[in-house]
């Protein structure tokens, strides 16, 4: 049996939909149950668990496998093997502003708050800057408009909420995509029913054209 | 019987296993030399290992093993002949090391120096070992590869040494960024998700020389010969930087645990760089996965 970590937010429809289209019915009995966590057949195990938290369930050796979005990865640090890059649910951690505040500055440090704090400190180290890391727990926008931080770093899909906040993208500094990720051990134990499921999914070497 | 706070298995389990994997490595030459316990070294960033010999003098402190090892080899003997160590004890990581965040606390491990002996012997006794502790080859996967073959691959296509990012994304298997971010298509593209996806073997032969080649072959094939299997990978991640030639890790399928690591090394020592060959087994995991 292979146990997957599967994010409640909102990557959940989308991979369930990949699952049910690669063969696992399971995922059908989880799209209609919206309070049950675990779901288990004699083949498989989905658990269902917060976005941030599937890094830490799939590299403790829990599940198997999971599903999880590029920023929560980097910012849990752990070791993770991101062998498929799904064809969906693509955006960008962006640098976010008030319109009008000026750009930071590599002389001056400057106040960031983000739900990426270890991550959003590596982004900014990498560009040369200073940032005293204002760690939030949501709604990150929120401490731009009621001036908590001047500046704030979070995901930009549509840029909806951007502009229902009057906020501006001040620059792109991650492209973020989800994964299908595996527990390193499992990769190599269990590397047989890991990739006919990683194929199923459409990722691996089998489902690509090379030209 | 009592039960060792840290540990998942009782203190008398790990002891006996420990006393068992030294008695079989000493009949197979290697001679034991005592490395006892941690020693809070300079602060709180230096958790390292004290060294004795078997008089109780102390060698040096260090926070690894194996460079420490073959240095105070070279100290101790001028001989220019191949030595062999054997060790247990128990050690501290300021981190987990590299499987859910195990510090892997009580240690065994055999150490090869100044030539002689390679990675393929290395796991010949390895595989030996774990056998002798209660393992059943067959429940055991090795990975094997080669310090600088990730590094090599990535310079073929790019044609000039990559940066560190693109090792890491090497490291974690993240082979569509890795891909978009070199710009390589065709037959390029092709081999290098064979390498990183570990799907087949032609990638080897595609970016490894002859050389090359024969080394990971010839560790695979020791691998085979005991009844585990083998999986060759194009990077390993989490390893020491001293390794320069092959390196692998044995991954127990019951409990899905890296039970022991090792390869091929070169450290400083004096004025020479000293060529070495070994293994540690994590103790704790080993005894779990022979009870599982």
């Amino acid at each position: 049996m292979l146990t997957l970590a599967l994010p409640k937010g909102r990557l959940l429809q989308p991979v369930l939909d990949l699952l049910q289209a690669s063969g696992i019915s399971l995922a059908a009995e989880a799209a209609q149950n919206s309070r049950r966590l675990v779901f288990a057949d004699h083949q498989w195990r989905l658990v269902l668990t917060k976005d941030a938290d599937v890094p830490a369930y799939v590299s403790q050796g829990v599940a198997d496998a999971g599903f999880v979005g590029l920023d929560h990865i980097l910012e849990s640090g752990v070791d993770l093997l991101r062998v498929y890059r799904l064809p969906f649910g693509h955006c960008s951690l962006c640098l976010l502003a008030r319109a009008g505040v000026p750009l930071p500055s590599l002389a001056k440090p400057f106040r960031l708050a983000t739900k990426y704090p270890r991550l959003g400190q590596k982004l900014v180290s990498q560009r040369g800057l200073w940032a005293e890391v204002i760690p939030l727990a949501g709604s990150v926008e929120l401490a731009a408009t009621l001036e908590l931080a001047p500046f704030v770093l979070d995901l930009v899909e549509t840029g909806r909420t951007l502009r229902e906040n009057d906020l501006v993208i001040v620059e792109r500094w991650l492209q973020v995509a989800p994964y299908f990720v595996v527990n390193r051990a499992s990769w190599v134990t269990r590397g047989s029913e890991v990739r006919t499921l990683m194929h199923g999914l459409g990722g691996g070497y089998e489902n690509r054209a090379f030209v | 019987m009592t039960v060792q706070p840290g540990y998942s298995v009782n203190a008398s389990g790990l002891f006996t296993a420990q006393h068992r994997g030294l008695e079989w490595l000493a009949a197979q030459g290697f001679t034991p030399v005592m490395v006892p316990l941690v020693y809070p070294a300079n602060g709180e960033e230096s958790v390292g290992f004290r060294f004795v010999d078997w008089a109780g003098n102390l060698w040096a402190v260090r926070s690894d093993f194996t460079p420490l090892v073959s240095q105070l080899v070279v100290r101790q003997s001028d001989q220019e002949s191949c030595l062999r160590v054997c060790y247990a004890g128990e050690v501290a990581r300021p981190a987990g090391a590299r499987l859910r965040g195990v510090a892997e606390l009580c240690q065994l491990g055999f150490e090869s120096f100044l030539g002689g002996d390679h990675a393929a012997t290395a796991l010949r006794v390895l595989l030996g070992l774990l056998r002798h502790l209660g393992l059943d080859p067959s429940d055991l996967v090795v990975t094997v590869t080669h310090a600088e073959l990730g590094r090599e691959i990535l310079t073929q296509l790019l044609e000039e040494p990559p940066d560190a990012e693109l090792l890491q994304l090497m490291v974690a298997k993240d082979v569509d960024a890795l891909v978009e971010q070199i710009g390589v298509r065709g037959e390029g593209e092709r081999y290098l998700r064979q390498a990183i996806l570990g799907e087949g073997e032609g990638w080897v032969r595609f970016f490894a020389g002859q050389q090359r080649w024969e080394q990971l072959r010839g560790a695979a094939d020791e691998v085979w010969a005991a009844g585990a299997t083998a999986q060759l990978e194009a990077a390993l991640p989490a390893v020491g930087r001293y390794y320069h030639g092959v390196i692998f890790s044995v991954w127990g399928r019951r409990r899905r645990v890296l039970v022991a690591s090792g390869g091929e090394y070169q450290v400083p020592a004096r004025d020479r760089s000293l060529p070495g060959v070994g293994a540690t087994v994590a103790v704790e995991q080993v005894v779990l996965e022979a009870q599982c």
